[in-house]
């Protein structure tokens, strides 16, 4: 271990911005030179091998190792305290001796200045306790309006002394999409086009991400075209959108036609098509606000409700019997399910899954544990789909992109290490640790981003975990299940991936992030209030036009995605339009893919369909079924055929209906509306040209299914 | 509708043209030169190139296939001797006695090297020649190919034998250039296209009349304008159709139009007649045929899982020496080598040193790319690794220059700009630069 500080300063007060004081710190003066001159990037030193026998920490994250590396390794020529200037770490850089990397910096720059400097004091590590806390850069969202318009960004430093230093000049800065300018090393920022974007800023294993915008031309913002001018009550969704809009010159579309809003209401929140006389009923009488209200709060109350979120949070936490065995998994899944349908607060249901243990084989959560016996694995798997942070990198290495060290992924997988699967259940010991790799020390149970020591219950660590996670720092948790509901109903999550959140990855809109985590923390993690005020609010009901220039096709939710319609869902869409249910669902009681407590083995037709197979988080719909495989699964596979040849259409041929009639009848239970004028007609004639009724009626009614208008919600 | 190379047989003869054949080999010629002599004089001659990707999934051991060290300690040489190759100078191990047979039409590339060494990003770095970063997902090579093809043929221009692995993606291009997965293996006796023929009680006519009415809805509709995965959704229905309707189409796939010496000359397993499909798809029209085999991330017992230590087909090195090796010579027989690029390569090389468990474990810093046909100048080594085969000592070669050159190869210009889903423009090919020597 390092012995190099003599001298400890207790009180040096730093001035943001003054000039350097006369001791020297290696892990605030020294160690950020090396990493803001890409020394330890994974490509050079930084790599897990090292380059040229020289080797640094990723990013400079462990100091006192990197100190270690350059003033004890190789016979101390690395530093050379006798001669300075003939020291490696400056001789190399300059290439005043070959080096691989090329010049990095010349003998009259701050670097060598900075470097040869600390050399020539004797190389002191400094205060050994000394560590960066926090970051902060500031401002935390830049306006740009012109290509000519520069702004300077400034990073704070706080460190464990109490001190704040502006770092600026020593911090890495990253426009995360640089073709639309850049940040240079000063941390002075340029846009030469508009769009969104956020610049990472990186200092010493700390990262801060502030947002950089360059709005679109301003429109001619007609207010009385929005859908939402009406006053909107201060500090509510849609207010809150309405100044995001403002923010980014983005004209919100128009509200949604009754029909569209029904079909993307039944579909998202209850999992299924309206029916025939809903539709019906739904468009004899006029639309408002109010009877929306009523429709999402009766959608709310179905069954299909239950079986939708229940479908898509086992598909979250992967219930199958592949991971939760032949025997339990359908134990699990309807301890889920009867979560879902006593809406128990979130953060009660993630509570008990975190601190489940007994028998496998009742329904109960207990399962949870069953998906991996190795904490490590646990403690990834919690903390990427129960609070968006992925943790996996820092199992080898520090986090590139974050701020999440290798002792934070060990003390998290800590947790999980008394926790034992034994036979048919799951039982708590009292002894075993995880041991960080790097220094073979026995870690701590310890939640990530919290220094602090805890007190950790005696007999079931996990209990202290449950409580720090859902109670005494529930806003991580909180925020990813909002985002994953969000994504859910509107397509895409305000962050992507959605269990991706870090400040290097922000939130299309972190205003509305926060204030839906900060409602669904007040609600008591209430799911369908959460569901029911996206629902309510105009970002569900946009409709799909344009109304004005957007972001290169990106439109932050000003207008309605048209989001594909895959998996479980259509399945039961499909079941639902054809009036006949999936063939292999023969059990009475299941009669809807959604309700299956696990995914249908070898079940090809669902696999194109999208249906999440469970052995991988299924959180990018993009990546499931579809493609010319579907395509060509529902032309030709026997499952569609047989379930429009065995549905309502074989009787309503035989009934006296007109052929006008039947259309309409087909686009009711396929579209959710009625045809056009110009539609019927068409259909009409060619039903007469085309003589074979059965033949005809058949087709069309297979040709909505596979229509544009069917595979979407719009 | 019927194609304009319906008339052809499924081994590219046209039906007239067959008594001709007959008449070459009276005259002494051999099927290949007749070949060779028609390709010569038909138009097939300036088809487009295209690319046969031979897919090594897990990670190949190099040194126990193409890059011997014999000359190393028995815990890095392994249990396997180099044999000399048709090529002079080219030695391979001994497990290669088909390909050393070949190697003349060869480009081996000994030098091969990255840092991702696991098998995620690895493949990712490999099938897309682009480093993976969190903020973009990169095409991969056959999608950027299809996507450049523009082919009105019906036979889908990306082909993955038998199913895509997950690197092998659209990324940030339309998901109409995903790969178009067969779903079977080839190698078994009643192989079919999954769903390429319609149930015996529809006909084409039906298949036909109910695609027109999807487009009929479509128009009659007053959807707004589509987006990028409605525009998808719309070619996939297009492909459907051009391959259900398409006679050729339908050949193409059909193993069963091969000789009994053709099958067994590619091997009767995954591999060979993953490979012999995929030259019947080039054939007939794909652009990007990806075969992929799996198996090779060899941790144990290099000496029982790489020969046929048990029983034929009970290790990898043998029946994919057979497939590559039939599939070169193959192609070149048939005057289609000069139109097509053979390429063979898996995510990395494999550690120089045994392992306790007489395996190799993952190893970026050193691997191996074979390439063939397309211009390629064959019967040479690019790169070449230390005495251990731990890291590559002249021309490294990166996954960008592999793809770089690939794209050269296929007539692709790699530093065309494309745009992202959100706007921002992106070179086909950022970074990367052309192996040296290649052609």
């Amino acid at each position: 271990m390092y012995r190099a500080a003599v001298i400890l300063i207790f009180s040096i007060c730093f001035l943001p911005g003054s000039s350097p004081a006369s001791e020297l710190d290696f892990v605030r003066d020294v160690n950020p030179v090396l990493t803001k001159s890409g020394c330890n990037t994974g490509e050079c030193h930084g790599a897990a091998t090292g380059q040229g026998g020289f080797r640094l920490s990723l990013l400079g994250y462990d100091s006192p190792t990197d100190y270690e590396s350059l003033t004890r390794e190789l016979g101390a020529r690395r530093v050379d305290l006798q001669d300075p200037e003939k020291s490696l770490i400056l001789r190399k850089p300059t290439q005043d001796l070959k080096h691989k990397g090329g010049r990095i910096f010349n003998k009259r720059s701050p670097e060598y200045q900075k470097l040869l400097e600390w050399i020539e004091s004797g190389a002191p590590y400094g205060r050994p306790d000394l560590e960066i806390t926090a970051l902060q850069v500031s401002p935390k969202q830049s306006m740009v309006s012109s290509s000519d318009a520069k702004i300077q960004l400034k990073a704070t430093a706080t460190f464990s002394d109490g001190n704040q230093v502006d770092v600026t000049r020593w911090a890495l800065f990253d426009l995360q999409d640089d073709s639309m300018g850049e940040v240079d090393e000063s941390g002075a920022l340029r846009l030469n086009r508009p769009g969104v974007s956020s610049v990472m800023v990186r200092y010493s294993g700390k990262v801060a991400a502030v947002r950089a915008i360059y709005p679109i031309s301003p429109p001619v913002l007609s207010k009385s075209e929005t859908a939402l001018e009406a006053s909107n009550p201060p500090g509510s969704l849609d207010q809150a959108l309405l100044e995001q809009f403002q923010l980014l010159q983005l004209i919100p579309a128009s509200n949604c036609a009754p029909e569209k809003f029904l079909r993307r209401a039944c579909l998202t929140i209850a999992g299924r098509l309206p029916s025939e006389e809903e539709t019906r009923d739904w468009l004899a009488s006029p639309d408002s606000t109010e009877r929306r209200r009523t429709k999402i709060a009766s959608l709310l109350n179905e069954p299909g409700y239950v079986d939708l979120w229940t479908n898509r949070l086992a598909d979250m936490l992967r219930i199958s019997a592949k991971n939760h065995g032949e025997a339990s998994y359908a134990h699990y899944h309807r301890w889920l399910r009867n979560q879902i349908a006593a809406n128990r607060p979130w953060n009660e249901t993630v509570a008990a899954m975190l601190t489940a243990s007994g028998s496998l084989n009742e329904a109960s959560p207990t399962s949870f544990y069953r998906l991996t016996r190795d904490p490590r694995d646990m403690g990834e798997f919690v903390s990427q789909t129960l609070m968006g942070t992925r943790l996996a990198c820092a199992r080898c290495h520090h986090h590139p992109f974050d701020q999440w060290s290798m002792a934070d992924y060990y003390s998290f997988a800590s947790w999980f290490s008394q926790t034992a699967w034994e036979g048919n259940s799951i039982e708590l010991k009292l002894q075993g640790e995880v041991t960080h790799p790097k220094t073979g020390k026995e870690m701590e149970p310890r939640f990530p981003g919290i220094s602090e020591a805890l007190t950790i219950h005696e007999t079931d660590r996990r209990v202290s975990l449950a409580e720090w996670m859902t109670e005494r720092a529930p806003e991580r948790m909180a925020q990813t299940m909002v985002n994953r509901v969000w994504s859910w109903m509107l397509g895409e999550g305000l962050v992507t991936p959605v269990d991706d959140l870090r400040p290097s990855n922000p939130a299309a809109h972190p205003e509305i992030l926060n204030l839906l985590t900060q409602e669904f923390i007040d609600s008591g993690f209430d799911l369908k209030n959460l569901i029911a005020t996206i629902a309510n609010s105009q970002v569900f009901q946009f409709s799909s036009e344009k109304s004005g220039p957007d972001y290169s096709g990106q439109a932050y939710f000003s207008r309605f995605t048209p989001i594909a319609l895959k998996g479980a869902t259509l399945a039961d869409a499909l079941s639902d339009a054809t009036g006949s249910p999936w063939s292999f669902l023969d059990d009475s009681t299941t009669v809807r893919v959604t309700q299956l407590s696990g995914p249908s083995e070898d079940n090809y037709t669902l696999e194109v369909l999208g249906v999440c197979s469970r052995e991988v988080a299924c959180d990018d719909p993009s990546e499931l079924g579809g493609g010319l495989s579907m395509a060509l699964r529902l032309l030709n596979g026997e499952d569609l055929n047989r379930m429009i040849r065995n549905g309502w259409l074989e009787s309503a041929l035989s009934d006296e209906l007109t052929n006008v009639e039947l259309i309409e009848m087909i686009y009711l239970r396929t579209l959710s509306r009625f045809p056009s004028e110009m539609e019927s007609k068409f259909w009409k004639e060619e039903a007469e040209r085309t003589g074979d009724r059965k033949l005809f009626f058949t087709d069309l009614l297979w040709a909505t299914l596979n229509s544009r208008e069917f595979l979407f919600i719009h | 509708m019927q194609h304009p190379d319906s008339n052809l047989r499924c081994d590219g003869i046209r039906r007239r043209d067959f008594i001709h054949v007959g008449l070459v080999s009276t005259l002494g010629l051999s099927l290949s030169d007749w070949f060779r002599l028609t390709a010569k004089a038909s138009p097939e001659s300036h088809r487009p190139k295209s690319c046969i990707l031979i897919w090594l999934d897990g990670g190949p051991s190099h040194i126990d296939t193409f890059d011997p060290k014999p000359n190393a300690p028995k815990e890095v040489r392994g249990p396997f001797s180099p044999i000399h190759t048709a090529a002079d100078g080219i030695q391979l191990s001994e497990l290669m006695p088909n390909t050393a047979k070949v190697m003349k039409h060869v480009a081996l590339i000994r030098s091969l090297t990255h840092e991702l060494g696991n098998h995620d990003t690895g493949s990712q770095y490999l099938l897309t020649g682009h480093r993976p970063t969190p903020v973009l997902d990169f095409p991969s090579l056959g999608s950027v190919v299809a996507r450049e093809s523009q082919q009105a043929k019906a036979l889908p221009p990306y082909v993955a034998i038998p199913n895509a692995v997950n690197s092998m993606r659209s990324g940030y291009l339309p998901g109409a250039n995903n790969p178009f997965s067969i779903g079977g293996d080839p190698s078994r006796p009643g192989f079919q296209v999954r769903d390429l023929v319609p149930p015996e009680w529809m006909s084409f006519d039906q298949v036909q009349s109910r695609l027109e009415m999807r487009r009929a809805l479509e128009q009659l509709s007053d959807l707004p304008e589509r987006s990028a995965d409605e525009t998808a959704l719309d070619q996939y229905y297009a492909q459907a159709h051009q391959l259900i309707t398409s006679e050729s189409a339908r050949a193409a796939f059909d193993l069963n139009q091969e000789s009994q010496e053709t099958r067994n000359r590619y091997g009767r397993r995954r591999i060979g007649s993953g490979c012999l499909l995929a030259r019947r798809l080039v054939e007939a029209g794909s652009r990007f045929v990806t075969v992929v085999d799996r198996g090779w991330d060899t941790h144990q017992d290099v000496h029982r899982t790489l020969p046929d230590a048990q029983f034929p087909g009970s290790g990898k090195v043998p029946d994919m020496d057979r497939a590559f090796a039939s599939l070169v010579e193959d192609l070149n027989d048939r005057g289609m080598l000069e139109s097509t690029l053979v390429v063979m390569m898996g995510e990395f090389g494999r550690t120089p040193k045994l392992n306790s468990r007489a395996g190799r474990d993952h190893w970026p810093r050193a691997g191996f790319v074979c390439m063939a046909g397309a211009g390629v100048r064959g019967g040479q080594v690019i790169g070449e690794t230390d005495e251990y085969g731990e890291i590559p000592v002249t021309q490294p070669v990166r996954p960008e220059d592999v793809a770089y050159s690939i794209y050269s190869l296929l007539g692709i210009d790699p530093e065309k700009e494309y745009k992202t889903p959100s706007g921002r423009p992106m070179k086909i090919m950022g970074d990367g630069s052309w192996i040296e020597g290649l052609t």
